[in-house]
């Protein structure tokens, strides 16, 4: 079943919450009335009560007493509903009204001269009554006074009819004003949902609009526009990948193709055919070279496959990849030494993706150095960590290229590198090797003096 | 034709180059956007080949600035970004055409044929002067219903003459569309050619189309 939108949802539970209040209110309010009603009416009734006690108390004879009651009563214009009873039935006083009510005296057989309450009705008439005995010298007297209700109960009776009509009436105009608000509140949401739809992948520079109101909905559309502009350049980084990609590919496609083409052209010697054929196989080797590196780019951004790493002696790995790093630097003229610490230095790595980025690195320090330049190469511990620096006497790095020289493709001078044989990837996928051995690369470099790469990778724990 | 390859990536100007020259043509090349700009302004060719991504400055750039000085020449843009944007800028900015690498060698002859056609307002590859036929495609020549076999430098020399029917063309001139910009020819030279392609093409004939205009240069028309 689909979920009720928001706002019904809101109303709803307003609406529960305040029928419950309301109805609590009423509930409250109506006992309340009635219980000060009757606690005021038997108020009347104890100083009735104790009116007649005095009276007693005077030892007048019953004649004079009941003379007496009949006047006062006669005085406050209005009857009293009374009974009074000697205990041992010398006498017993009925005013007109209680004879009228048709009271009954009982025995309270409390002797504790406490008073009791109670409503009774009596001929349609509710009666609130009070019960008790009184205790004057050595008699006692049996006492029973009652007070009409019905004025009070009108009261309380009209008021409890103003209660259940307008209790219904304000519980629906507070729950329609609960669904104004919920919608005035949810209908930023309903905008923020049709602005985010409108951003697809080919307009990821749009934003929500922010609202000024300075609450969570302002927050919320502001974190989604922070997650908008997170998408966008990643997006942008993937679609320039591409397109570098892409272009790169291209380019010793193109050679190649144009090369056999103008070559098929007409009939040549076979020298001719020979040239052809060296000049695309070299083409087609750095293409080679390209696509494995653009494919380690991928797999290293898709991040599938975690590097298998294992303990590894960075001294051994050096040992083993000089011998590569010589003959390299001797096909250049150039001199290459390397400076290992004297303790082994072991790193939890994956030993061919180090060897790797070491080597695009000494090749890198080889393609920008010059005949009769050096290569060095010195590995050290600093910090818990293995610390490799490999230096160049090369042509350096210029200050505008230098924060860009980690960035897949970008190349120093677009011309020279790519004779040299380079594919703008090497120090990118040095970068990332680094970065998947929790290391850290950098460069220091001044123009026409060299570079300075230095790759620092945290010792594993044995080794330390 | 005369073609300016303007492309950084060096074996790819030198492929071109050579590909253009069998196919009867003479062409320069740089290897930059600043060095392109410089040629292109100091000599006048029939079509320019401008590569967009290139150092110093891009192909869009070298494009925008030749027309802003109202340099005429066609240019056909070669472009590893087939992007729309960078299409449409392209030609936005006053290339006349596009290729996308990789190409076909072929079609590249054949837009390079169909630019130089355009600025000369000629609707086919045919040039025609009487009954004197050039097909630049197929680079062969006919006279009424004779072909007439000629060198390949002969051939560029008729073409020459053959895209400017009765235009007066200096030695000078002919010196830089057959042979090059920086070739050392003297003016012998071009007389003796000249006589060369008269004898293939106007001797056997009884319409003489190769006109000498003392002291100027030639020019090739119908008539008197």
């Amino acid at each position: 079943m689909r979920p009720l939108p928001i706002r019904a949802r809101l109303t709803a539970w307003y609406f529960l919450v305040m029928c419950l209040a309301f109805g609590l209110f009423s509930f409250l309010a109506f006992f309340e009335v009635r219980g000060s009603i009757h606690s005021a009416v038997d108020e009347g009734l104890r100083d009735r009560a104790a009116d007649i006690r005095e009276l007693l108390e005077r030892q007048w004879p019953a004649e004079q007493v009941k003379r007496e009651l009949a006047a006062g009563s006669s005085v406050r214009g209005e009857d009293d509903i009374l009974e009074i009873a000697e205990t041992r039935g010398e006498w017993a006083y009925d005013s007109v009204s209680a004879l009228h009510y048709g009271l009954h005296l009982g025995r309270s057989g409390k002797p504790d001269e406490k008073f009791h309450f109670s409503t009774v009705y009596s001929k349609r008439m509710p009666l609130r009554i009070l019960n008790g005995e009184l205790r004057v010298a050595d008699k006692a007297y049996d006492v029973q006074i009652a007070a009409p209700m019905d004025d009070f109960y009108d009261a309380v009776n009209r008021f409890r009819l103003v209660l259940l009509f307008s209790v219904p009436v304000l519980v629906v105009v507070a729950s329609a004003g609960g669904y104004w608000l919920s919608r005035k509140a949810v209908a930023p949401v309903a905008e923020i949902a049709r602005a985010a739809q409108s951003i697809s992948e080919h307009e990821l520079s749009k934003r929500l609009p922010i609202l000024q109101t300075g609450d969570e909905l302002q927050s919320l559309s502001e974190t989604l526009n922070e997650m908008f502009g997170r998408l966008e350049r990643a997006f942008k980084r993937v679609t320039q990948f591409t397109a570098d990609a892409s272009h790169e590919l291209r380019t010793p496609i193109a050679l190649m193709r144009t090369r056999t083409e103008v070559a098929l052209r007409k009939q040549r010697s076979e020298a001719d055919y020979r040239e052809t054929i060296v000049r695309i196989h070299q083409e087609l080797e750095r293409t080679s070279a390209l696509i494995e590196n653009l494919m380690s780019l991928a797999r290293a951004d898709s991040d599938n496959e975690p590097l298998q790493v294992a303990p590894t002696n960075l001294n051994e790995l050096f040992l083993e990849i000089s011998e590569t790093a010589r003959l390299l630097a001797e096909g250049k003229s150039l001199r290459y030494d390397q400076q290992l610490s004297e303790t082994p230095l072991n790193v939890s790595g994956n030993a061919p993706s180090l060897r790797r980025l070491f080597l695009i690195l000494i090749d890198n320090a080889l393609k920008y150095t010059s005949r009769e330049g050096r290569i060095s190469v010195v590995l050290e511990s600093s910090d818990g960590a293995a610390v490799t620096e490999i230096r160049d006497t090369g042509v350096g790095i210029s200050t505008t290229d230098l924060p860009h020289i980690f960035e897949r493709f970008y190349r120093a001078d677009e011309s020279r590198s790519r004779e040299s044989g380079g594919t703008g990837l090497g120090l990118s996928i040095a970068k990332w090797i680094a970065e998947a051995h929790q290391g850290k690369i950098s460069v220091v470099s001044k123009v026409g003096e060299g570079s300075v790469f230095r790759v620092q990778i945290p010792l594993s724990e044995e080794g330390l | 034709m005369r073609v300016l390859i303007v492309e950084d990536e060096k074996d790819m100007a030198e492929v071109l180059k050579v590909g253009l020259e069998e196919e009867n043509h003479v062409v320069s090349l740089a290897f930059d956007g600043i060095s392109g700009l410089e040629v292109a302004r100091a000599c006048d060719f029939d079509v320019i080949v401008l590569d967009i991504m290139l150092p110093k400055l891009d192909g869009f750039e070298v494009a925008r600035r030749l027309r802003a000085k109202g340099n005429r020449t066609p240019i056909l843009m070669l472009t590893a970004r087939d992007t729309v944007p960078d299409v449409v800028k392209g030609l936005d900015l006053g290339a006349d055409d596009y290729l996308t690498k990789p190409f076909s060698f072929a079609v590249l002859l054949a837009r390079l044929r169909a630019a130089s056609r355009r600025r000369d307002g000629q609707p086919t590859s045919l040039l025609r002067v009487a009954d004197l036929v050039l097909n630049q495609a197929s680079m062969r020549v006919f006279r009424g219903r004779h072909e007439i076999n000629l060198t390949a430098t002969e051939f560029r020399l008729l073409e020459f003459l053959m895209r400017r029917p009765g235009v007066v063309v200096s030695r000078n001139a002919i010196v830089e569309a057959v042979w090059g910009f920086d070739a050392e020819v003297n003016d012998n030279t071009v007389d003796a050619f000249i006589r060369l392609v008269r004898r293939k093409v106007d001797d056997p004939f009884q319409d003489k189309l190769i006109k000498t205009n003392r002291g100027v240069g030639y020019s090739l028309r119908a008539g008197a």
